[in-house]
């Protein structure tokens, strides 16, 4: 009977702590909206916590923003189905269906009126290179090794392009697509991959598109596997609206500027980031 | 030597005060060259600083770091106005420059090589207006002082030296007094010299108005010398009137000393002198004043202008002359410039005819040629001669409108003269316009009434003449010139070249009709002919009255001359038809009266040959009695067909339909030396006829035509639907309607016009024994009798076409014909068009279709006065017959086709006749037209030739 009452106890234990892992949800009926750190804590949890209100107003869930301390624990702990909702990039989504499976998408974001993005691959005007191919031997200015457009796509582009081949060349990593774009111009390097938006901004001076890469899907919402679906629709549906009311906009401008709503994704969306991600993991 | 030291003090003054300037500016100088070197320094070493920050920065590729620490730096040093970081490429990484501007400034240039290639440059410029304003401060400071004692010392110094001045000038003035008592005294010499030398004369008064002076002229004019004047009143010596009213006028003096003006005395003014003589004078008085424009007197100027005066009187009475002249004359008088560009004055008359008023003209001179007709106007300009210098004795405009402003229309009539100078050079032009609107107005009235008159003429087909008795001089009317086809540039009008155009033959009777006129004093009429110059013969009726003097003396003589030749060429169709008829009836009756006998003979032959029985003897004399009697029926039945006298068993008759069913027949008579040919029209028209009669007429034609043909050659047998308008009527004499068109072409030998004029007629033949002389005259009757018509068209030698016209058989009256309605079609047109045929009737005929829809016409009768024609004027389109003496139809073709490849070329023919084919195109041999045409069928072919369709 003792024995009973201490299996008994074990089995309830261990109910509850199951109970408490698989379903997030606070008690008091609260879902986390994790982000990656991709800006300080206090400038992340600034942009989110709008959209967070706003699908509480809309859908009656309360939400709270939880910024991770790296990208890797956000994979991690996206992966491990730890938050209720993650906002990732497309490569962060990527290396996460690699580690961890598929997990149901919410939605991804539509950047003024495209729900996908494109990187430059950006020479000096006056350098007289007109092909990928002539980079060969050449200095390449990348941004963070985890950027998409900055790194991986274009790395993998000038890769298949034969730049890298024979060890010949050299590339650095800069603190940010500004750093590419000016380290380019002021002649230290020979070629840089940049995101459009600096593109623009410093075509003026002398900048020069030498090839776009392809499109890559954008940012995206998440939700861990086990979300009722009840929550899942609730939640796609308000955030489906939230480009035809001011304050849903207005949530969204605060990620980004430039948002013009929330559109449908698929994993699908992203398999071409996944095969040059999976190639590039090869040549590593 | 006062003046030596003067200039000694203040040349001492100035070196001092130049030592002390230049001695405190050097000091002031230096203290500021040193701040300026510790600034320098100051600024190289914070370059420096800075260029080890900024070298971190960018070994570790942070550009934006590198750019925003710039940024910072200037914002944090606010002496810093420039910053500019650029790589080694001349990329300006960062660039920061204040707004505002800097006068002073310092700049220092660093290089940074922050790798084994990278290397930047860093330019870093400072103001220091800072620093320069401290020091133009301190320079201001230093200059106010130096100038408070430079100010202080020159006091000192200018209260010595204008002391000593002073002292200078005194003795300078005493000088000065002495030499002007000097000066004054020489002047009032010249002075009396001058006035004595002045040619006017001058009078001098004091300010009570008596006399002070007077010159020599002066003495002259008034009469008075200068010792008795002085003192005197000027009224009293110089006593002035007004040349107009000799009334007296006030005397200057008086004015002068009142009101201190100068006074002028009018142009009337008349000087009486002391001896009683009279002079014109011109003169002026103004008032002598002193320093201080107090009146001391008064100066009198004046001269003797007795000549220019009476010059004057007289240019103006010639001026007010002119004016009252060109006043009130009606036309429009004016002077102006050479160049046509200035009105120098325009008399009013201009008001009336233009509308305008004059001050406009004379603010825009070129404002009459607005007003000038727009379809004129240019004429007007281009009359305007553009060289002055080409003007002649006069220039002479066209006569022009003017539209005034009320809308009236003007006719004006102007010529410009050139007025010269003594050397020839037009110095002005001078105009008369006049208004001829009134007789424009008549001429036109005239004009009208003339081409009313010649229109009438030319339709009646009548002329009118006049004839001068005293100097036999004639003046025909264009109509005449028409009818007696006279050139009237080439004809020398007198009654003996009018009796030359006279046929011989009716000369002296026309001459005997005249003179026995104008002797009997009564009008008369005569019918005579014209003899063209080829030889055509006209028949006109002539009308003449003679007029007389008091004395019975005859003046003139009038009449009229009226184209008859149709009148008579119908006479003569209407006196053959009477003929036809005649022998119709006579015909008939003979034919109807040998049938009733024939009747008997046949009659009591038939009895007899029953009595006879078996008696062959006999019965072979009644059987040539009988055979005789048949032979004479048929020959009545002959007869009778001629005579129209024949019963009639009329029916529906296709044509066409009976030609194919008789093409066989016809085709084995004609044997096969003459090829048959149909050319039959589609949906031809139904008639109503006798068949068999039909069938004979078809027949007889057709054998005609083989007898025509020797040898080899071709029977055309052509169906057609034909509408006659009223215009065809003349021609064909035959009512407006719908017909059907059967003709029978032939390539044989044709016919003369003797032949032509008695085939129709009984017993008529030209085969001798072959032929009856009946077979034509039995398809006239029955063509007659059909209510149609037949046509023939014939020449020796050139074939033989035959045209029946049958009248359409319209079942109802309410059948409506579309192309027999009265809508006509507009063929007309103004192109010149050359008809050339030998008839002469054809040819008037072809003429007066033409004009009547507005063409110009030119006919000629043979080919080379048609290529005369050619070479004297344009000609758009050739109308030709083909068969011609000389040269035919297609020769004179070929020829224009090559030598006026423009014109346009219609060929007609009556028959066919295709020898000279060959020589010109297929096409024009294709769309020859059929005689007779048709006026419609003429007018569409014609206007479809010239529209290029």
């Amino acid at each position: 009977m003792k024995i009973n009452k201490v299996h008994s106890s074990v089995i309830f234990l261990v109910l509850i702590s199951v109970a408490m892992l698989c379903r997030p949800v606070c008690a008091d009926n609260t879902l986390t909206l994790a982000v990656h750190p991709y800006l300080s804590h206090e400038e992340v949890e600034k942009k989110f916590t709008p959209i967070a209100k706003h699908l509480s107003d809309v859908t009656g869930i309360d939400i709270k923003v939880r910024v991770g301390s790296s990208y890797e624990e956000h994979i991690q702990y996206t992966g491990e189905d730890k938050v209720d909702i993650a906002y990732m990039g497309p490569a962060s989504y990527v290396g996460l269906m690699h580690k961890f499976g598929s997990k149901p998408i919410l939605c991804k974001l539509e950047v003024n009126g495209r729900s996908y993005f494109q990187g430059n691959i950006v020479v000096r005007k006056d350098s007289g290179i007109k092909t990928l191919k002539e980079l060969k031997g050449k200095r390449i200015a990348f941004g963070n090794p985890n950027s998409t457009m900055s790194y991986i796509v274009p790395h993998f582009m000038l890769h298949q392009a034969g730049v890298f081949a024979n060890q010949s060349g050299k590339h650095e990593h800069l603190q940010s697509h500004n750093d590419v774009a000016l380290g380019v111009l002021s002649g230290d390097f020979d070629a840089g991959a940049v995101k459009p938006e600096v593109f623009k901004k410093f075509e003026e001076q002398g900048l020069y598109t030498l090839e776009m890469t392809p499109k890559i899907s954008e940012h995206l919402f998440v939700t861990r596997s086990n979300l009722p679906v009840k929550y899942i629709e609730k939640l796609r549906k308000a955030m489906f609206e939230m480009r035809y009311t001011s304050q849903g906009l207005a949530a969204l401008q605060s990620i980004k500027k430039g948002i013009t709503g929330l559109v449908a994704a698929k994993s699908s969306d992203y398999e071409n980031l996944r095969k040059i991600i999976v190639e590039t993991n090869k040549l590593d | 030597m006062l003046k030596s030291h003067s200039h000694k003090s203040w040349f001492a003054l100035l070196v001092v005060l130049l030592v002390l300037y230049f001695c405190g500016w050097n000091i002031y100088n230096s203290n500021f060259q040193r701040e300026l070197e510790l600034i320098s320094k100051e600024s190289r070493k914070q370059a420096e600083l800075n260029s080890i920050i900024l070298k971190e920065r960018l070994q570790q590729r942070n550009y934006e770091l590198a750019k925003s620490y710039i940024l910072s730096l200037a914002e944090n040093s606010p002496e810093i106005v420039e910053i500019l970081l650029t790589t080694k490429n001349g990329f300006e990484l960062a660039k920061y420059k204040r707004e505002g501007s800097v006068i002073h400034d310092l700049t220092e240039m660093i290089e940074i090589p922050y790798s084994y290639d990278g290397l930047a440059s860093l330019k870093l410029r400072r103001s220091i207006d800072d620093v320069y304003l401290s020091h133009e401060q301190s320079r201001n400071l230093y200059l106010a002082g130096f100038v408070l004692i430079a100010i202080v010392l020159f006091l000192l110094l200018y209260v010595n030296v204008h002391i000593q001045t002073q002292r200078q000038a005194l003795i300078r003035e005493n000088k000065r007094r002495k030499q002007t008592e000097d000066l004054l005294q020489e002047r009032e010499q010249n002075l009396a010299i001058t006035l004595d030398s002045i040619g006017d004369a001058v009078i001098v008064t004091d300010a009570q108005g008596n006399i002070t002076r007077m010159n020599p002229v002066a003495e002259q004019l008034t009469g008075w010398v200068l010792g008795e004047a002085k003192g005197q009143s000027v009224k009293a010596v110089f006593p002035i009137i007004d040349a107009t009213t000799r009334e007296d006028i006030e005397n200057p003096i008086e004015k002068v000393l009142a009101t201190g003006e100068i006074v002028y005395l009018s142009n009337h003014t008349t000087l009486i002198s002391k001896d009683g003589a009279e002079y014109q004078i011109a003169d002026s008085a103004a008032p002598i004043r002193n320093k201080d424009n107090d009146i001391l007197g008064m100066v009198l100027v004046f001269n003797d202008v007795t000549e220019q005066y009476q010059l004057r009187e007289a240019r103006r009475d010639s001026e007010e002359r002119f004016r009252q002249l060109a006043e009130n004359i009606n036309e429009v008088f004016w002077l102006g410039s050479p160049r046509w560009d200035e009105i120098y004055y325009i008399s009013p008359a201009y008001e009336k005819v233009w509308g305008q008023d004059l001050e406009g003209l004379y603010i825009d001179p070129r404002r009459w040629i607005e007003a000038v007709h727009p379809d004129d106007r240019q004429q007007v300009i281009d009359e305007i001669p553009k060289d002055i210098n080409s003007i002649g004795e006069y220039v002479e405009f066209s006569e022009y409108r003017i539209q005034r402003p009320d809308g009236k229309i003007v006719w004006v009539k102007a010529r410009a003269y050139p007025i010269r100078d003594a050397d020839g050079k037009i110095i002005r032009i001078a105009g008369i316009a006049e208004d001829i609107t009134e007789r424009k107005s008549a001429e036109e009235v005239v004009l009208e009434t003339a081409q009313r008159l010649a229109d009438a003429q030319r339709m009646a087909h009548i002329g009118s003449w006049e004839l001068d008795l005293v100097t036999n001089e004639l003046e025909w009317s264009d109509e005449i010139y028409r009818i007696f086809e006279i050139d009237r540039e080439k004809f020398a009008a007198s009654y003996k070249a009018f009796l030359d155009a006279i046929h011989p033959d009716d000369c002296e009777k026309v001459n005997a009709a005249y003179t026995e006129s104008v002797k009997n004093k009564s009008p008369y009429s005569v019918n005579h002919r014209l003899r063209m110059a080829d030889g055509r013969i006209k028949h006109v009726l002539e009308r003449c009255k003679t007029f007389y003097d008091e004395q019975g003396n005859p003046l003139r003589s009038t009449g009229t001359v009226q184209d008859v030749t149709d009148q008579v060429a119908m006479e003569e169709a209407l006196r053959r038809t009477q003929k036809m008829d005649a022998l119709g009836k006579l015909t008939g009756g003979i034919a109807h009266d040998f049938n009733n006998m024939l009747g008997v003979i046949l009659g009591y032959a038939e009895l007899l040959e029953n009595q006879i029985g078996d008696q062959p003897k006999l019965s072979k004399y009644l059987n040539e009695i009988h055979q005789a009697g048949e032979r004479g029926v048929k020959l009545t039945a002959k007869l009778l067909a001629f005579s129209r006298k024949k019963v009639s068993d009329a029916e529906l008759v296709d044509i066409n339909l009976l030609l194919l069913d008789k093409q066989h027949m016809l085709e084995k008579t004609l044997t096969a030396r003459i090829s048959l040919v149909f050319d039959l029209a589609d949906d031809l028209w139904p008639v109503y006829l006798d068949s068999g009669d039909l069938e004979d007429a078809i027949v007889n034609l057709s054998i005609n035509a083989m007898h025509a043909i020797e040898g080899n050659g071709q029977l055309t047998i052509q169906t057609r639907n034909v509408i006659f308008k009223e215009v065809d009527v003349r021609q064909f004499q035959m009512q407006p309607g719908n017909y059907v068109q059967l003709c029978f072409n032939d390539t044989g030998s044709g016919m003369d016009e003797v032949t032509k004029d008695h085939i129709f007629e009984p017993f008529f033949s030209t085969k001798g024994d072959k032929g009856t002389g009946l077979g034509l005259s039995q398809v006239y009757g029955f063509v007659e009798r059909s209510g149609g018509a037949i046509k023939v068209y014939s020449e020796s030698g050139h074939g033989t076409r035959m045209v029946l016209y049958f009248p359409r058989y319209q079942q109802t009256e309410s059948g409506v014909d579309l192309e027999n309605d009265n809508v006509a079609p507009d063929f007309s047109g103004d192109e010149n068009i050359l008809v050339v045929d030998d008839e002469p009737a054809l040819l008037n005929l072809t003429r007066e279709v033409l004009e009547r829809q507005g063409y110009h016409v030119v006919c000629v009768e043979n080919a080379k006065q048609a290529l005369e024609e050619l070479e004297n004027q344009p000609i758009d389109l050739l109308l030709s017959d083909v068969i011609m003496p000389e040269m035919d139809g297609y020769q004179l073709a070929a020829v224009v086709q090559k030598k006026y490849p423009g014109i346009k070329i219609q060929l007609a023919s009556g028959f066919a006749d295709d020898r000279h084919v060959g020589m010109v195109d297929e096409s024009l041999h294709a769309e020859l037209i059929h005689k007779p045409y048709q006026a419609l069928a003429l007018l569409k072919r014609i206007r479809g030739l010239l529209d290029g369709k």
